[in-house]
């Protein structure tokens, strides 16, 4: 991992002056986050590609404001791979890398929410 | 051209009487001509983004293009088209819909089933598609069956999305 994870500049702007709504919305994204990265294993193993390229892209949905680019075009190569069928040798690569980089997320989001007393 | 109620005549009055501050609003709608208020409703399964779209939509000012009135955009937000469908008596301006409804709610009906019960109840409802199906037949069946716009959910999404209203409301 090259990049700082959790990039909360966007997020909290949008949420300016509502610390209550900033605060839904991060323990969306941790719920989110600590659902969907061990569902993708499963169907990563249970080879049902299309059930992982749909977790895939919830995922970048769920990430895009809170995340930098590098993470959400790993799950966009994910889901394109997985919906392809294509290098699918270095899936389990890129899902290890998805798993690391959200426990990462995850912590410093609950870092976060501690921190500003949310 | 300013036009000033009578409240805030008396306001502008008292404080040249006090030399106070003078504390009236010039918002937006007297230097940009009309604000209109549009209910706009968004449909998607997704808590987080459903969230941060609703705050981003809130927050935005859009300056209808036909008419270069000022929107202030009311946002309703479901989490399933179903709740959707029990409110469409309140007759959004437009409704923004998700393809795929049932990645985190599984018994949920899709996109694209909503779509066709609104047009079956109000067949002038706009409804604009933002999804991340990019599968080319998908979004030609969608604008075939009367899809306002279809909106792929990529980066540039919101400011697609924005861009839409603008255009359509």
């Amino acid at each position: 991992m090259a990049y700082q994870v959790f990039q909360p500049a966007q997020i909290v702007a949008l949420f300016e002056g509502s610390p209550s709504g900033l605060k839904e919305v991060l323990d969306s994204i941790l719920d989110s986050s600590k659902n969907s990265v061990p569902q993708m294993r499963v169907y990563y193993e249970a080879q049902d590609f299309d059930s992982l390229r749909h977790k895939a892209h919830y995922l970048k949905s769920t990430f895009n404001y809170v995340v930098p680019d590098e993470f959400v075009i790993l799950l966009k190569k994910i889901h394109t791979d997985a919906e392809n069928k294509t290098n699918l040798d270095k899936l389990e690569r890129d899902l290890h890398q998805v798993e690391t980089d959200t426990a990462t997320l995850i912590s410093e989001i609950e870092s976060f929410i501690k921190q500003k007393a949310l | 051209m300013f036009s000033f109620s009578k409240v805030d005549l008396y306001k502008y009055r008292k404080a040249k009487e006090t030399q106070d501050v003078i504390d009236l609003k010039f918002p937006s709608e007297i230097s940009k001509g009309k604000r209109l208020e549009k209910l706009v409703f968004v449909v998607d399964d997704n808590p987080a983004y459903l969230k941060i779209l609703t705050q981003d939509l809130s927050k935005s000012e859009i300056i209808a293009k036909s008419s270069d009135t000022s929107l202030t955009l009311k946002i309703k937000p479901f989490a399933t088209g179903e709740e959707c469908l029990k409110h469409l008596n309140h007759n959004p301006d437009v409704i923004i819909l998700d393809y795929v409804l049932n990645d985190y709610i599984t018994d949920a009906k899709d996109g694209f089933s909503i779509f066709k019960e609104i047009k079956e109840i109000n067949p002038n409802q706009q409804v604009v598609m933002l999804s991340g199906q990019q599968n080319p037949d998908i979004i030609v069946e969608s604008l075939n069956a009367g899809i306002t716009d279809y909106i792929v959910k990529d980066n540039d999404a919101v400011q697609h999305l924005k861009d839409t209203l603008a255009e359509k409301l």
